[in-house]
């Protein structure tokens, strides 16, 4: 679901002095721009067209009255994510989808993975076990060195032990 | 009263071969540590307040032992003790940014779970079990 708002001043507004705003909300913004809008300290504020990225980054579009340095577009990038998104955390930048590829692959290769792995500790990156350990503070060494990001960690028991708990 | 949620994503139960004998709602988490950023599988469990992992990621995240505060917690047969880090930063879809949230460990937990604690109350879960599916949203006013 890709939401386009499209926000510009209100004409009846003392504030029709400042710029139209147009912010293109990615997938990842969609549900957050279709619930709230922007407040008059936002619009205040906000002195150029900004593009925000689904991964939270922000991209001056079109130049407005005022300039905006980089460093104002970073601060104004900040609120509008922090506004937008309560009391989520700005300062991470992959916002795209977790999704559950890799966990589905684990699952459905279990068996294999026990055979394999079983007692272990691995690392699954694009549907591959891409590191494995007995102990996990020494997978945490092997990713420090693979230069991967995020990996799928799990601890794959051993094939003679029982399912937990959850599962009866 | 009548409440319309616009679901956005949907996540298939998870069956882990020979191993769980049906199908659970797993979703991927992922745990923010400064830079390194990791991911682990969890089962959405609304009947847990508290979101928990196995004692052993302690050591796999680079979490600061000493930080960590311990709490004796009855269990059923007895008591344990949780580990419990004040602020980790963790995310599950659809959210689009981590939050800080307490989270426990717990020598010898088979299977990590998401509680409603800091996570729950920014989404909207729901459990189709017929269908083995769940579906979220983001929490919201409108929604």
């Amino acid at each position: 679901m890709v939401a386009d708002r499209i926000y510009a001043p209100d004409e009846n507004s003392s504030k029709t002095a400042l710029p139209s705003y147009i912010i293109f909300a990615e997938r990842a913004y969609s549900t957050a721009f279709q619930v709230r809008k922007p407040d008059e300290e936002l619009l205040e504020t906000s002195a150029a067209v900004l593009k925000v990225l689904s991964n939270g980054q922000t991209t001056k579009i079109v130049d407005q009255p005022a300039q905006l340095d980089e460093q104002e577009i970073q601060a104004l990038t900040a609120r509008i994510k922090r506004f937008f998104l309560g009391r989520a955390e700005p300062e991470y930048s992959d916002a795209g989808p977790i999704g559950d590829t890799e966990l589905t692959w684990v699952a459905n290769n279990f068996r294999q993975l026990r055979k394999m792995y079983g007692g272990e500790w691995i690392a699954v990156s694009r549907q591959a076990v891409i590191a494995h350990a007995a102990k996990p503070a020494d997978l945490r060494s092997l990713l420090k060195s693979l230069d991967t990001y995020a990996p799928f960690v799990k601890r794959i028991p051993a094939e003679d032990e029982h399912a937990p708990l959850f599962a009866l | 009263m009548t409440k319309t949620v616009v679901f956005t994503h949907s996540f298939k139960y998870q069956l882990y071969e020979e191993y769980s004998p049906s199908p659970a709602p797993f979703v991927s988490v992922r745990i923010y540590m400064g830079k390194e950023v990791f991911t682990a599988d969890a089962l959405l469990d609304s009947g847990a307040v508290l979101s928990a992992f196995d004692y052993e990621y302690v050591h796999l995240w680079g979490i600061d032992e000493k930080k960590l505060s311990r709490v004796k917690t009855p269990v059923v047969g007895g008591t344990t003790y949780v580990y419990v880090a004040n602020r980790l930063p963790i995310r599950v879809d659809p959210l689009t940014q981590p939050i800080k949230c307490r989270v426990g460990f717990i020598h010898g937990l088979s299977t990590n779970i998401v509680g409603r604690l800091g996570v729950f109350d920014q989404l909207q879960v729901n459990f189709d079990e017929a269908e083995k599916t769940i579906h979220m949203a983001i929490n919201s006013p409108g929604n």
